[in-house]
């Protein structure tokens, strides 16, 4: 009954078809907040400058050799867009994007505050200009407040969030090293997120009432947001969450014949039914275990002994094994773990999609399926200014000679 | 793109009052974190969640710590569950009794979406699922969140939020050269999985305006964390590599790190992406003899440098604390900001100016701050209208407000414990 993303030609649209939004961003976040909407049916118009989203100057690109068509993080972001050029510095192009803006349902921007008032699209233009527009503005710090005209990147926002002070590397009984950041920009990731539920909240309004406003959308709040532990600890209990490993003690990660896997279970049936699993070893049988605190307090004995089993198996059988018995068991899966994983080929999670310079290649899809219009791979990304033509003299009504002085006015 | 007017179907259940969700009914039979996380994004602008407490299997949130002074305190004092409750309601009933099923599904049917994260299956087992809800409420929204989706061959597989952030692939590449994979000390899969489970919910909701039409989504919380970690996935795809950790640095900038301040464990991020941030940077550091050598002219041999580049900041943000640190460096036009700790980000003056933290109003918490509304809105603001519910304070409003029952049948219905408290 739920259709698969791969079968993306029988879903030519989704739930957002007929919603119609124009991005004025780079990178990461906003483009990622964009994607999420196009993939769901929207009609997406990427603004770029004449020389182009910076993340098509980030790799990886194919053999590392930097072409602006062949960006895999340009093309996996900007997937069912279309894309023109133009540059908003510029009076013409100020009234062009003003233009878009006017027929658009969303505007997503990543302008911070100054820029955006010198661009005269700050929040308050915005919503004189277009009343019925939501305007959307994805940005590290927010729009207001002491940091916001300071640049902000992920590493940044991450860390002043809280969640890099309780990253931790997973060493059992070792004390914990400096806060760290996950390995791809997360922070942006999880605004851009966030700016797509906003954004669809400030939709659902205006559906019922014909208005726009304003979203200002931080990544600092997106990402602080999320520690609501170990915000409450300090001040109920006085305890401050830090990078130690008491909380799953006994395990962590622990190593199998042929790698590691996360040993953290939680409930006693867990605890019980993994031990059966171990041939219920003779320390095993008195049931002491059923204890938290008898747990923590031979948490040394019993990791060495679980390890010492562990060490003697495949990763795969212990996963399948245990999990066969409702036991929590996974592993640091790599890319290739994640590519040749059979459960996510069975749900059709990679997606291919045919780009006309950088080739045929597969996409990560998407958490969501639905049995109705939903998540689907219509177009790879616009080529730099693909869609001009489409867009300046089809949906704006130029003329061939308009476009082309503003071209030569490097415009567009 | 010509704008197509896009009107409700029917109007709303009652007018919009000043929120963005105003009007909005959502039956919650969320538990743990992921579900009720994504119920937290609806309430918070509006809404009206409505927490179905599967008694006596309720809420697991309810038993998890912090407690205040320490003292454990199920099923009203935990600080983490008061946190992410607030603006619900709350509303007892035992699934597993026909009486209790049937007024579930009389909530369904006077609701705009459901919602749900148990095990794939539970909720048909229950008599609840998506065949069943239509049928009361045609047009229903149901949104499953489950660890890794309704389907395929592991779809059974338990996992809490830190599992998932390994088997999504982000822990492989977190972490430090050398050591081992990394993960947030929160199940960090939850959030995202929560987000993604609003996100759904609110994409289903506008087509429902434009047509008509409820549908199922299934949300894997497994494969929405792994969109999230595309970079990995791409270089295989691309060039077959299996990415590595690279700790706090990034592939093209230096600096790029965490360095350590005065007080222990205290700690300063600072990123330069620009010569113009990196004379800034230096600028700041008072212009030291060191950073005029010829290798770190150009943003290439920084990076090459980046061993030596960040000694050299550690030598400066040792003797500072990471406030004073920070405030100087931004004052510079640097990016730059303390590491914050869940209470050191309490003191925040950016957080505090924007009056992000606000206070709970849970009776056995009440004062403590905890997070405002995700994202700050114009003209339709989130708010935190009322403290996280105490088990099943919303029953009589829930049973005889919006379900239309007799004080008589709900006193009959707690005699009977179909309805706790």
């Amino acid at each position: 009954m739920i259709e698969r993303p791969a079968g993306a030609s029988r879903t030519p649209s989704g739930p957002l078809a007929g919603v119609a939004v124009v991005e004025l961003a780079g990178l990461v976040a906003a483009p990622f907040c964009a994607k999420l909407l196009a993939d769901l049916g929207a009609d997406v118009i990427k603004v770029e400058p004449p020389q182009g989203d910076p993340a098509r100057r980030r790799g990886p690109f194919p053999q590392d050799l930097p072409h602006q068509e062949k960006s895999g993080l340009f093309l996996y972001l900007n997937t069912n867009k279309r894309g023109i050029t133009l540059d908003p510095g510029l009076p013409s192009g100020r009234e062009l994007l003003g233009r878009l803006m006017e027929r658009a349902d969303l505007f997503i921007t990543d302008l911070t505050r100054r820029p955006a008032r010198r661009l005269a699209l700050d929040p308050a233009r915005a919503r004189k200009e277009h009343p019925a527009l939501i305007a959307a503005y994805l940005t590290p710090w927010g729009l207001s407040g002491p940091y916001a005209d300071v640049p902000g990147y992920d590493l940044n926002v991450w860390h002043a969030s809280g969640l890099g002070y309780i990253t931790r590397e997973q060493h059992p009984g070792q004390p914990p090293g400096p806060p760290v950041r996950c390995g791809n920009p997360q922070a942006d990731y999880a605004l851009g997120l966030t700016g797509a539920v906003a954004a669809l909240t400030a939709l659902y309004y205006r559906n019922l009432t014909g208005r726009g406003q304003a979203l200002d959308v931080s990544g600092l709040e997106a990402l602080a947001f999320m520690p609501m532990a170990p915000l409450a600890f300090p001040q109920l209990d006085g305890r401050v969450v830090g990078r130690g490993t008491e909380a799953r003690y006994p395990g962590g990660l622990l190593s199998c014949q042929d790698g590691q896997v996360l040993f953290g279970l939680v409930e006693e049936h867990q605890f019980q039914h993994f031990f059966e699993l171990m041939g219920m070893p003779a320390w095993a049988q008195g049931g002491w275990w059923q204890d938290r605190q008898a747990r923590l307090d031979n948490a040394e004995f019993l990791t060495q002994e679980i390890g010492a089993w562990l060490s003697a198996r495949r990763k795969a059988d212990v996963i399948r094994e245990a999990q066969a018995r409702r036991v929590p068991i996974a592993a640091p899966f790599t890319s290739a773990d994640l590519f040749a994983d059979e459960h996510l080929q069975a749900r059709g999670f990679f997606v291919q999609a045919d780009h006309p310079v950088a080739g045929p290649l597969s996409y990560p899809s998407t958490g969501l399926r639905s049995n109705g219009p939903g998540w689907s791979l219509r177009r790879p990304a616009p080529l730099l200014g693909q869609h001009n033509e489409e867009v300046y003299e089809g949906l704006l009504e130029l003329t061939r000679r308009e476009l082309t002085g503003l071209r030569e006015a490097g415009v567009v | 793109m010509a704008r197509r007017a896009l009107r409700p179907r029917q109007p709303p259940l009652r007018p919009a009052r000043g929120m963005a969700l105003s009007g909005l009914r959502v039956a919650d039979f969320t538990w743990a974190w992921a579900g009720p996380y994504a119920t937290t994004m609806l309430a918070d602008f509006g809404a009206e969640v409505i927490n179905v407490e599967a008694w006596p299997r309720t809420s697991n949130m309810r038993s998890q710590p912090p407690f205040k002074g320490g003292a454990v305190s199920i099923p009203n004092g935990s600080g983490w569950w008061s946190t992410n409750q607030r603006n619900k309601l709350s509303c007892t009933l035992d699934l597993k009794r026909p009486e209790g099923l049937a007024l579930a599904k009389r909530l369904v049917a006077i609701s705009d979406v459901a919602i749900e994260n148990f095990a794939p299956g539970v909720l048909e087992r229950l008599g609840l699922g998506y065949e069943e809800l239509r049928r009361v409420r045609p047009d229903i929204i149901l949104v499953s969140m489950s660890g890794f989706g309704g389907s395929g061959p592991h779809s059974s597989y338990v996992a809490y939020g830190n599992h998932l952030a390994m088997a999504a692939g982000l822990a492989h590449i977190s972490g430090f050269p050398g050591g081992n994979p990394a993960q947030v000390t929160i199940p960090y899969g939850d959030p995202i999985g929560g987000l993604t489970g609003a996100l759904a919910a609110l994409a289903a909701l506008q087509h429902r305006t434009v047509t008509g039409q409820g549908q199922y989504i299934d949300v894997s919380q497994h494969e929405a964390l792994a969109s999230l970690v595309p970079e990995p996935l791409l270089d295989y795809a691309l060039n077959g590599r299996v990415m590595g950790r690279r700790g706090n640095r990034d592939d093209d900038l230096a600096p790029h790190g965490c360095y350590p301040c005065k007080e222990e464990n205290t700690w300063v991020t600072i990123a330069a992406a620009s010569d113009g941030e990196w004379l800034a940077l230096c600028r700041a550091l008072g212009d030291p003899e060191w950073a005029r050598d010829s290798r770190f002219e150009d943003s290439h041999g920084r990076w090459l440098a980046s061993v030596e580049l960040d000694a050299r900041l550690e030598e400066w943000t040792r003797p500072r604390t990471a406030e004073e640190a920070a405030t100087l460096l931004q004052q510079h036009g640097v990016a730059a900001a303390p590491s914050h700790s869940g209470a050191s980000i309490l003191a925040d003056p950016h957080l505090r100016a924007r009056r992000f933290f606000v206070r709970d109003e849970s009776p056995e918490v009440a004062g403590k701050l905890m997070q405002g509304p995700a994202w700050k809105m114009s003209a339709t603001p989130g708010r935190v209208r009322r403290g996280a519910p105490l088990l099943g304070r919303d029953n009589d409003y829930v049973l005889r407000r919006l379900l239309g029952l007799s004080a008589r049948e709900i006193a009959a219905l707690r005699e009977e414990k179909v309805v706790l408290a």
